[in-house]
């Protein structure tokens, strides 16, 4: 049998507001008995230059069956916002490891103010004309 | 694109494993050994030099040899208390790996192989010119090379792969410095 592995959210809810609750269940069904599993609430940046990881919050589960399921609930902070530009990207993720095994799944979430994520645009910025002559002053 | 998707983003190049046409890993590792532990990697900027220590690194580990790896670049300083103290705990079992050492003045540079060769069971250094240890490899590249790397980045990528000409005229405008041109790759990709 295949290790198998689940993060579900409260009616498969993916995208939350700032300072939103996170509810949801995580399922196993494993070969052998693990010494624990670890769930794990971080953003992450990825795109060009150096990447930026921070864990928000963590959930460890420890003498755990073989196949069993837990609850868990976070809540979220008030940003970074999920969010996409030229170079790089913000993700929030939810992630579920098994130790010793170090099987993993991970769950991509969208937090922001409007539930999707916040697209950064190329912005052209006109020169500004300069004015000739000399400025009046007083 | 979004910076997510694009086969050129940092954390896949920098997981790209170190491709010669000279040599493999495991024979430039088993040079290494034979070297008893002191050599240099040697190339200009772009060319693989950091890639290959960090895969020797993992290679020393792989054989419970301890390695230690010093990493110095323009916001990584590497002062001389920092230098003290890692000198003073090092194991005498240990190989220690520099990377960026030609960031270091000559005496300072001078004074830390003194001291590490001294000290601990091995040295492996990165720099761009020539240094008192014996070279192990000097790193090179060229439009093959810059080809098969993005080959490796594009595969499983449901991307169209770009024609031999642009590499040439990529590679020949970054000077044969392989990270530039993937940065210029990405920006590429990035407007797709």
């Amino acid at each position: 049998m295949n290790p198998q592995i689940h993060i579900e959210f409260d009616n498969d809810q993916r995208a939350y507001q700032p300072g939103g609750v996170v509810d949801g269940t995580v399922r196993w069904q494993l070969d052998k008995t693990p010494e624990r599993l670890e769930l794990f609430l971080f953003w992450h940046t990825s795109g060009k230059g150096t990447n930026d990881v921070s864990v928000i919050d963590s959930r460890v589960y420890e003498n755990v069956l073989v196949s069993d399921e837990e609850r868990f609930s976070f809540t979220l902070p008030q940003g970074p916002y999920s969010f996409s530009g030229k170079l790089i990207t913000l993700q929030w993720s939810l992630e579920l490891t098994v130790i010793p095994k170090g099987i993993t799944v991970r769950k991509i979430i969208t937090l922001s103010p409007s539930g999707s994520e916040i697209t950064l645009k190329e912005t052209y910025f006109p020169k500004q004309k300069k004015s000739f002559g000399f400025k009046r002053t007083r | 694109m979004k910076p997510c998707d694009n086969p050129f983003r940092s954390c896949r190049v920098d997981a790209v494993e170190f491709v010669s046409f000279d040599h493999t890993v495991e024979q430039l590792y088993e040079n290494f050994c034979r070297m008893d532990y002191k050599a240099a990697i040697v190339g200009q900027h772009g060319r693989g030099k950091s890639t290959l220590l960090r895969q020797i690194a993992q290679r020393l580990n792989s054989d419970s040899v301890p390695a230690r790896l010093i990493f110095i670049n323009d916001t990584v300083p590497f002062t001389s208390s920092m230098q003290k103290s890692f000198i003073r705990d090092i194991h005498p079992d240990s190989v220690v790996l520099v990377d960026g050492i030609d960031q270091l003045g000559w005496f300072r540079r001078h004074r830390l192989l003194r001291c590490l060769s001294k000290k601990c069971r091995g040295i492996l250094v990165v720099s761009h010119g020539r240094s008192k240890l014996p070279t192990l490899t000097e790193c090179t590249s060229s439009p093959e090379l810059l080809t098969q790397l993005v080959k490796t980045l594009l595969s499983h990528q449901s991307l169209p792969m770009i024609d031999n000409a642009m590499i040439k005229d990529i590679f020949q405008r970054h000077n044969g410095n392989i990270r530039n041109c993937l940065s210029e790759l990405y920006d590429y990709y990035a407007d797709k």
